[in-house]
Parts: structure tokens; sequence; C-alpha cells
């Protein structure tokens, strides 16, 4: 009898390892957390379309700090970036200057059926800002719908979880 | 060897006895991912499609049920009904969740704002939660109008009121007058005084608790059966039923400390004549704490309720009241012993009395004033309000009163008492007679008092609503809620950029929220009308208390505004 039960409880100990399944239902990047200055490839995961909708656009907007951004091709993909200029050009490391950052990737033309899951992957070169986080809002266009993973924790929350957040990275000292 | 070091049999690498007991976990635990991951891949929230009765409206009959549909089969966590009051209401029976469609069954619902707040999970195990607010019944949202009650609901409320509020103070007034300790001719207090501070209790106490079904059933509208149960809750749960209950408590600590016997106290003192002769000095300061305690109690139970309850500032408003209460307690309650004690008591202690209440009075008075002053500066903003409105036309018919009374009061101390002190016997018959006349002066002012009390003041009346400007980074927004009560309330934004231009955002969302009421908020879009001026009519908010109001405008693709604003409803 006891054997069981201590079986039984191992059994649910193993499954509350499992942990909750919420963040599923998100957009959200891959892996988290990253390490400053460095280059990290950021995996942008697209679980699901706008109810029941396939998905036919990611759009991502590029945070301050991040000074290169090299998307990766996707296959039934097109791939855009839009580029912004800087407002005080930065020292690039090799001597040189950086005037222009890509402010907004963008991957259209495909179709990412609701049931299905894919990732859309860039090569970034992180900000040498350790502790501070980096928010990355997605707008997700399907073919009836929008979601726009556009919200970000402000101070005053209540603790409320938020019903669309953007994709969030913590930088880890180097 | 044996299982005791956890060695196999072959007496190879011996395993250690936790890696046995990991083993297991391990492929438990893979077992139920490898489960996981081939469960159905609907891994998207719950959405509401729609809902009956739709989030704000105001309905005629009260709804059977509340039905949500969803987009996806859900299972319910919590559903909670609450009312006006923020009171969680029993619903008809458990909620069901078929094919995606939530249904709860609801009570029969008296008239009134209703909200329901539900928490239910999808498939992904992710909760998903909302609020609606309704409304049963068209105009009769939860504030008591005497137009609409019945004539004689309406009469025996005030007169109920107005004996409670006769018996509250002369059980007060007779109770701190009692603290200064006139006393009689034999030694001990003055005759009668104990009599009337136990019988007005009793009285304070009686009114209250009857005036806590009239007062439910006015609230509960002209169809509601008078003194039943429904009534009873109703009343209870009002701010009326809290002034009631410590009322009664008022009362009955005035009643113990008033007459009860400090009994045998065969002690040191001696044998003395009366029982309460001479107390002894423990009894007496606690007969004298109970006094004490028992008619501020009394004054402050009017505090709790009606106009002095939510009049802003509350800081000078409730102070303001809580004075003239006070001093007209101790005006009240005075002048009524005082009569007793001249009829029962010769001249001498009665002369005595009538000095020692005489100069309290020079105090009593100027406050009483003053409370009324302040007060009818907040309530009745202009002067011209006196004689336009209901509420100003009755606070002159009191000024009357109090004039008359002063009057009075200035002919007894300048003119009367200095007669009745030198000798003049006379006097003290005029002064009896003045100070009956006085009591009933204050009755008329305890009537029109009542009245007033449920009639609105002229500030509530205009549209008064809340304004509050909420900021944030990028943005400033002026919100306006009309008329901040329970019930349709109708919001206005304007949103700016901060240096002051018109924000004109994509898309606005607002939730209203009331934290203290854990419930789900409620979430509502408002219409676009110009550039940055957004409009939301109609929607119901159903209970008071302080709400909490977040917009969040979308301003261009990725940018996401939030503003909060804090709404207080009454």
């Amino acid at each position: 009898m006891t054997t069981a039960l201590r079986a039984l409880a191992r059994v649910l100990a193993c499954l509350a390892l499992l942990g909750p399944a919420s963040a599923g239902a998100h957009v959200t990047l891959d892996p988290v957390p990253a390490r400053a200055d460095a280059y990290y490839k950021a995996v942008l995961r697209v679980p699901h379309g706008c109810n029941g909708s396939s998905t036919r656009r990611i759009r991502v907007r590029i945070p301050e700090g991040v000074t290169s951004v090299k998307p990766q091709p996707k296959p039934g993909w097109v791939v855009e970036v839009g580029r912004a200029k800087l407002a005080r050009p930065l020292d690039d490391g090799h001597g040189g200057k950086i005037t222009e950052v890509v402010a907004e990737v963008s991957w259209s033309g495909g179709r990412l059926p609701d049931d299905q899951f894919d990732e859309f992957a860039m090569m970034l070169k992180l900000p040498d800002a350790p502790g501070s986080t980096l928010y990355f809002p997605v707008v997700q266009d399907c073919e009836q719908g929008v979601h726009r993973w556009i919200e970000v924790p402000d101070a005053s929350r209540s603790g409320r979880e938020l019903k669309e957040p953007a994709p969030a990275l913590l930088i880890l000292p180097k | 060897m044996g299982a005791r070091d956890g060695s196999d049999d072959t007496g190879l690498l011996p395993v250690a006895r936790g890696q046995r007991k990991l083993t297991p976990c391990l492929v438990i635990a893979a077992t139920a991912m490898l489960a996981c991951s081939v469960a159905p891949s609907a891994w998207a929230h719950a959405v509401m499609l729609a809902a009956t009765p739709a989030d704000g409206s105001v309905l005629e009959a009260a709804p059977p049920a509340v039905v949500i549909e969803f987009n996806e089969p859900v299972t319910p966590i919590m559903v909670e009904l609450r009312d006006a009051s923020g009171a969680r209401l029993a619903l008809a029976g458990a909620p069901e969740a078929r094919d995606g469609v939530l249904r709860a069954a609801l009570p029969p619902l008296a008239p009134g704002p209703y909200l329901l707040s539900y928490r239910v999970t999808s498939l992904d195990s992710h909760p998903v939660g909302g609020s609606l607010a309704f409304a049963v019944g068209t105009e009769r949202m939860l504030r008591p109008r005497p137009g609409d009650a019945s004539f004689a609901l309406t009469a025996a409320r005030r007169a109920v009121r107005a004996l409670h509020y006769g018996a509250l103070l002369v059980a007060a007034g007779a109770a701190l007058f009692a603290l200064t300790a006139p006393r009689a001719a034999g030694g001990g207090p003055l005759p009668g005084s104990r009599t009337l501070i136990g019988g007005a209790a009793a009285v304070v106490a009686l009114t209250a608790v009857a005036g806590i079904g009239l007062q439910g059933a006015t609230l509960l509208g002209p169809d509601a059966i008078v003194l039943g149960a429904e009534s009873w809750r109703v009343g209870l749960r009002s701010t009326f039923g809290a002034s009631a209950v410590v009322a009664v408590g008022g009362a009955i600590v005035l009643t113990v400390a008033a007459l009860a016997r400090t009994g045998c106290r065969a002690d040191a003192d001696g044998p003395s004549g009366t029982p309460d002769a001479a107390p002894g000095g423990r009894a007496r300061t606690g007969r004298s704490l109970g006094l004490g305690l028992g008619a501020l109690a009394l004054v402050g139970s009017v505090l709790l309720t009606g106009h002095a309850a939510v009049t802003a500032p509350r800081l000078v408003a409730q102070p303001a009241l809580a004075l003239h209460v006070l001093a007209a307690a101790f005006w009240a309650g005075s002048l009524a012993t005082l009569i007793l004690a001249m009829r029962a008591e010769p001249a001498g202690a009665a002369l005595a009395a009538v000095e020692r209440f005489s100069r309290l009075a020079t105090l009593a008075v100027p406050a009483l004033v003053a409370g009324a002053l302040a007060w009818s500066a907040i309530e009745i903003r202009e002067p011209s309000n006196l004689w336009r409105s209901p509420y100003g036309q009755l606070a002159l018919a009191k000024i009357a009163t109090l004039a008359a009374l002063l009057v009075l009061a200035v002919l007894n101390r300048l003119c009367w008492l200095p007669a009745w002190r030198h000798g003049d016997a006379r006097m003290g018959c005029r002064l009896r007679r003045s100070i009956a006349a006085e009591l009933a002066l204050l009755g008329c002012a305890v009537l029109l008092t009542a009245s007033l009390s449920e009639t609105p003041p002229p500030q509530a009346e205009a549209a008064a609503g809340a304004v509050r400007i909420a900021r944030s980074e990028g943005a400033v927004a002026q919100v306006t809620v009309t008329p901040a009560r329970v019930g349709p309330n109708a919001i206005e934004i304007a949103l700016a950029k901060p240096d002051g231009t018109p924000l004109d955002a994509a898309a606005v969302s607002i939730e209203i929220d009331n934290e203290a009421a854990h419930i789900e908020p409620l979430v509502r879009r408002p219409e676009r009308v110009s550039p940055g001026r957004y409009q939301l009519a109609g929607g119901v908010i159903p209970f008071p208390g302080r709400w909490t109001l977040t917009l969040r405008a979308r301003v261009g693709d990725f940018d996401v505004v939030t503003l909060r604003a804090e709404i207080p409803i009454r």
C-alpha cells in the first residue's frame, strides 16, 4: 500500500515538473536569457494563428540598442528589412561609425495554418547592457484578424498577467 | 550482497540509492511530455464571442440566466454574481459549459445593477476571464428616490427617522449633560436623568431597527414587500444598516451605564442614603465612561450614512457635521433633563443646574452654528440655491427655526435667568415654559432634518461626474465619467500628446476594474468621435467604490500607451 502511494507521489511530483502550459499560447523568444554584448540567434516561436485563422505575415520591431540584425530566410516567405537613421552615430568597434540600424523585420507571403507552429529567426548583436530587458513587439497578421503582441509591463501593474505580451529578452552579464 | 547499499545482484558498479529512485521519475516525466506533445494542438486562449445579456445593457425584465459563447470548449473555474453593494449573490444552480457555451442560471433579481464575473479554462489550461455588467429595470437604479415610493412608506420612514434623530439627540445630550455632574438637592444626580437617558436610548434602538427594514423597502422600489426578508437584507447591507448597528450599540451602552445600579456597595464609604448616592470611585468612572462612549457612538452613527458618508471634502464635512450634531445633542438633552429637574427639584438645585447648562451652552451654541455654516457651505454651494432647490428651502426653514431658538436662548441667558437668580420666583415658571418652547422648536428642527437627509443636495443635482487626468510617457488623457454613480455611465476621453495636441490613437480600449472586489475587469471599447476624443455611452458600473479605469491606446503598429485613472463611484 505504502509503495503504491510513494509511486503515486513520485508521478505527481514528476508531472509538477512540467509546469504550466500557458506560455505555449504566446509568441515568444527563444532562447532566454542571453548574454550582453554578444551575437545572439533570436528565434520567434509562433505557436498558433488568430482564432483559427492562418498567419500570413510576421513583423517584429527591433528595440533600441541592437545594432546588427540579420534575418534568416525562410522558404515560402519573403523577408523584408526596414531601416532607420540613428540620431547619434555609434561606434561600431572596428574603427567606423554606425549611422543606420534595422528597425523592423518582416516575413510575409507565406501561410502558417493555425494548427501548425513555426519559428522565425534573426541573428542579433545585443547591447552591452546587463540586467536590462529588451522587448521585441510582434504584429502577427492573419487571413482574418491580427494579433498584436505589443504589451509591455509598466511599473504600476497590479500583478495581473498581460494578455498579449511582447516577447521579452533578459540580458545577463557577459 | 543485499540491497543495503543499493548494489545490484551482479556485483558490478553499485547503483546509488537516489539514482534508483530518479530513473523511474525521469521515465514518467518523459512519457508525460511525449503524451502532451501529441495532444490536440489548439494552443490558443479561448475568446468570448458573445454574451447574453450583453455587457453594459439595461434590461426591462430580469434574465433567467447568463449565456456566454466562446470559440472553443471551456471549463468554468469561477462564476460570481455581484449586486449593487458589491456583495456576492448565490447563483440558481452550478454553472455548466457545453461545446463552448457557458450557462449560469440566475436567481430572481430585483431591479438594480449587477455584475457577473467569470473565469474559464480553455484547452491549453490557460485561464480566461471577464466581466459583464448589466442592470435590471429602467430608471430604478439603487438610489432612494422619494417620488417612487408609496406615500405611506415615505411617511412611515420619515416619521421613524425623525423619532430616531430626536431620541438620539436627547439620549446623547442627556448623557453628556450628566457627565458634567449636575447635582440634585439630595446630592445624587438630577431626578429622572437616568430614566431619561435609558428611555431615550431604548427609543433610539427601536427606531434604528425599524428604520433598517423601511430603508431596505425603499431601496428595493415600490414593488417590495415592506418589512419582508428581502427588505431587511438590503437595508442591513446599505450604509444605513451600518449606522443603525452602531446606534443600537451606543444605545445599549448608554442604557447599561445609565440604569445599572451600582448596587450593594457596602464598602468603605459606609452605608449611605440612596444606593447610588455615593458610588465608589471605580463605579463612577465606569459609568462616566459608558455614558461618554455611548453618546459618542450615537453621534458617530449619524456620520456613517446619508449625505454625511459621501460629501466631499470629507476632512471638512464630517467634523463639521459631528460638531453640529454633538452641540445639538447637548442642547436637546440638557434641556430635556432640566425640564424634568425643574419639575421635581427645589428652586435652588434647579437654578444651579440651569446655570451650569447656561455656562456650557456658551460653547455649544457657537459650535452648533459653526458646524451648520460649514456644512451648508459645502452642500449649498451658492446662496441662490437656498431658494431655488428643495434642499435649500428646507435648509432655510431650519435656519429660521434656529434663529427663533437663538432668540429664546439669549432671552433666557440675559433676562430671565439673572432675574430668577436674584429671587424673582415667577421667573422660574417663565424659564420652564421657555425651555419647553425651545424643546418644541428643536423638535421642529429634527423633523426638518429628517426631510433634509432624504433630499438630494444641490451639488448632486448638477451633472457632477468625475474628471481625472491620467499621465504616462508620451500621452495625457482626460477622462470624464458622468454621473459617476452606480448604473449607466457615460465615459468621455480626451487623449493628447504631452505638448497638448490631440493624439489620434489607432485603437482604444478601456478596462474598468475594482481591485477590492476581486472581480474580472470589464472590458469596453469606446467609439472615436474626433481625433483624440473617444466616447462610451451607457455602460453600466454595477456597484460603488473605487474603480480603476485603464486606458490602452494603440499609437502606431508596435506601441501601446497605458494610462490609469481612479474613478470613485457613488
